[in-house]
């Protein structure tokens, strides 16, 4: 689709090069000013995380002397569902100092379209054209031959896609020195402190209502940081007005945001009647018509993380405080999305009890927000390697 | 079945208020009776805060259709279960499960036979089926058309198939169902794909028609695969009668979760709510009902289903109810049109399906 395996040059650059950070910033340009671009939100925000200031700002703490190289040539299998991840896939390589091969799903659509389109150009421009090749962009079905030759022949390999996808690429084996970031499945949670959300003014409860929006609905919540529970902190007595100081007012944010379907009605509707079958720890659902289904968790179960919805529907339970989250937390769990709740607060939930889950806690708006640090990985440290000068 | 039985009134007798009346009664004795009866059917009920006793027909609770896909539900003993009727669904895809006892699949037949006696008469006529021997003979074979032509053979004598096993027209077969016949009123029978492909686009290709002008053709199972050519009602009509000589043609509406209770389509081109059953529509997005002439989501209601909780059911069709009572044909109760499944979407999220 973009380049070719006989151009790809396997090698290594500095991480955040500046001829590299000045083609995405051009990238970005590009894109921000497409008209076509414009209208899909998932490709503004890539193009805004691109952008010149915001590369600079990342670059900023791997400057510090050292002798800090990409490994070569990585390899990535991006995933079907989520167009502008290939994107980011390849901004991470790039930027910490690598060739890429991506796979791209075979599923078209119009955000990798634009995005390709646009990269091209960019590649074909002076002094851009340099970099050609560190990009190779493919689209195969699929073919353990192929895959296998790339993971053999690289030494980074990023693959997204859940459990299947990540099972099913460790069977093909890989380059003895290659090393992986793998996204595998997780799962996701919501804290709300409820004095905190009695205390907000109205204009910031409705800032925290559109926040949540987009951390629910915004990718459907299919996505590994999607919130699937959501859990008010605080005394029964504080809890109670808390949601009911909340509820109306986000539901008002649903119905002038969500286009729901038809079909995911249906599809929403049939997976709460397997839900409720399914699970004994689950309360009467309150439906505010299909957009928002609140399922009452009566008590964490140990089987919590198998209680998922899609398309807004909210497990919700109350605890008396954070730390009653705890035996919910193991490896997989990825995000907590938090409001009402220091810094010190969140960092003694992990500290404390030992947690080998939580990668990232962000305020209630950001769960969904792609960056350097993700799923646990520190993006440029594993794509690239310090060479000890000594 | 209620200790009542199949009522005595007319299949399409009633008029919409003692309709609604009956209806309505029947519904919450069936809620309650499964509410006893059937512990995952009373989780669902509570689960979804829905009332068991409801003051209006659009007040009924009701189950998505989809969910026998996934949960066998009985409100009867093991030991009741005569026969468990599976749909034929697409490759790869769950089956429905619905669990029959006597007298549940009693009250279908019963039901059935009133209704199709309205449209076809008393006696037994004879039947042309299209299709092939195998669809009723192979055991391996049994899908919904094998329950279709097994539960419409019923109306029927001297039962022909029209097609060879390689579901090819049987000229032979059919010539000579035509010759024993005469000018007698047949019923003839098929799922509507496979008399389209099979029947009236063969002969079209063949260059022959045969002709079966005294016979009434009865066709269900959906429209999509005609849909996927273009081909709607008015055309399918017409093409059987250039290739078959058949003027009346009956489609009627119903599903694997709720048989016995169909919707047969009328002289005027609708499909009827027999006595036994009746039809809500309501909005696909937030399910609320929605009146006259608005297309959404079908609502099935039946009192038929006495050992499973299928009395209420929302499917996955859409379609509008055009008028109550008042249809050209004569017969009272609703009459509604299907226009066809819900469209699917894309599903989006970071998992990829490994499998394409």
């Amino acid at each position: 689709m973009l380049g070719s395996p006989e151009a790809l040059e396997r090698r290594s650059a500095p991480v955040f090069d500046p001829a590299r950070v000045d083609l995405l910033a051009h990238w970005s340009t590009r894109l921000l000013a497409d008209p076509r671009a414009r209208q899909y939100p998932d490709i503004v925000t890539f193009a805004f995380w691109c952008r010149r200031a915001q590369q600079e700002r990342s670059a900023e703490r791997w400057r510090d002397g050292r002798v800090r190289v990409g490994l070569g040539l990585v390899f990535h299998m991006t995933p079907s569902n989520v167009p502008v991840n290939f994107a980011y896939s390849l901004a991470f390589a790039f930027l910490s100092g690598n060739a890429s091969a991506v796979r791209l799903s075979e599923r078209r659509s119009p955000q990798v379209d634009i995005l390709v389109q646009t990269l091209a150009q960019t590649l074909q421009m002076q002094p851009f054209s340099a970099l050609a090749g560190s990009v190779l962009l493919m689209r195969y079905a699929h073919d353990d031959r192929v895959s296998s030759y790339w993971l053999h022949n690289s030494l980074g390999r990023l693959i997204w896609g859940g459990d299947a996808t990540v099972a099913a690429m460790r069977r093909l084996g890989a380059h003895p020195r290659s090393r992986e970031i793998a996204f595998v499945d997780r799962y996701s949670l919501a804290a709300l402190h409820a004095q905190g959300v009695l205390g907000v003014d109205d204009a910031a409860l409705g800032k925290l209502c559109e926040a949540l929006y987009n951390d629910i609905y915004l990718m459907d919540q299919r996505a590994c940081s999607s919130p699937q529970l959501l859990a008010w902190v605080g005394p029964k007595d504080v809890v109670a007005p808390a949601q009911e100081r909340l509820w109306p007012r986000f539901l008002a944010v649903v119905e002038s945001r969500q286009q729901l379907s038809g079909v995911r009605a249906v599809d929403k509707f049939v997976a709460l009647c397997n839900e409720i079958l399914a699970f004994d720890n689950l309360g009467p659902v309150t439906r505010h018509g299909n957009r928002l289904y609140r399922l009452p968790v009566t008590h964490l179960d140990a089987n919590q993380q198998a209680q998922r919805g899609a398309d807004g529907v909210v497990h919700e339970v109350v605890l008396d405080q954070l730390g009653d989250l705890v035996p919910l937390v193991d490896s997989r769990v990825q995000t907590l999305a938090y409001f009402g709740f220091s810094a010190a607060e969140l960092q003694s939930l992990v500290l404390d009890h030992g947690l080998t889950g939580i990668d990232r806690m962000v305020p209630i708006g950001k769960a969904l927000d792609m960056g350097w640090i993700w799923d646990g990985y520190e993006v440029v440290g594993s794509l690239s390697r310090l060479v000890d000068l000594v | 079945m209620s200790a009542a039985g199949l009522p005595d009134h007319p299949v399409f007798g009633l008029g919409a208020a003692d309709k609604a009346r009956y209806l309505l009664a029947e519904m919450n004795r069936l809620t309650a009776h499964h509410q006893a009866a059937c512990p995952p059917y009373q989780r669902l009920l509570a689960g979804l805060g829905m009332q068991a006793q409801a003051s209006s027909l659009a007040e009924v609770p009701f189950l998505p259709v989809r969910l026998f896909k996934h949960h066998r539900l009985q409100s009867i003993a093991d030991t009741e279960v005569i026969k468990t009727m599976t749909s034929s669904g697409t490759s790869g895809q769950a089956v429905s499960q619905i669990v029959l006892d006597k007298a549940t699949s009693a009250a279908q037949v019963k039901a059935l036979s009133r209704i199709m006696t309205d449209f076809i008469g008393p006696r037994r006529l004879p039947m042309l089926v299209v299709d092939c021997r195998a669809t009723v003979a192979d055991r391996l074979r049994f899908s919904a058309r094998t329950a279709g032509v097994l539960g419409f053979s019923m109306f029927g004598r001297e039962i022909t198939y029209a097609l060879t096993d390689a579901m090819e027209p049987d000229l032979a077969a059919i010539d000579d169902f035509v010759r024993r016949h005469g000018d007698a009123p047949v019923l003839v029978f098929g799922f509507t794909f496979v008399v389209w492909k099979y029947l009236v686009r063969a002969l079209e290709q063949a260059g022959r028609t045969v002709s079966l002008g005294a016979g009434l053709l009865v066709h269900g199972g959906g429209w999509k695969q005609l849909a996927n050519e273009a081909v709607g009602a008015d055309e399918f009509r017409a093409r059987v009668l250039a290739a078959t000589g058949i003027a009346r043609v009956h489609n009627y509406y119903g599903m694997v979760e709720q048989t016995g209770s169909i919707f047969m389509e009328c002289e005027a081109g609708h499909l009827h709510a027999p006595v036994y059953s009746d039809i809500l529509v309501r909005d696909p997005v937030d399910f609320s009902p929605l009146p006259l002439g608005q297309a959404g989501l079908i609502q099935l209601l039946s009192v038929l289903p006495h050992s499973y909780p299928g009395h209420s059911l929302l499917s996955e069709d859409i379609g509008e109810v055009l008028g109550e009572d008042d249809c050209a044909c004569g017969r009272r109760g609703r009459y509604f049109r299907v226009h066809g499944r819900l469209q699917g979407a894309e599903v989006r999220g970071c998992s990829d399906t490994f499998s394409r």
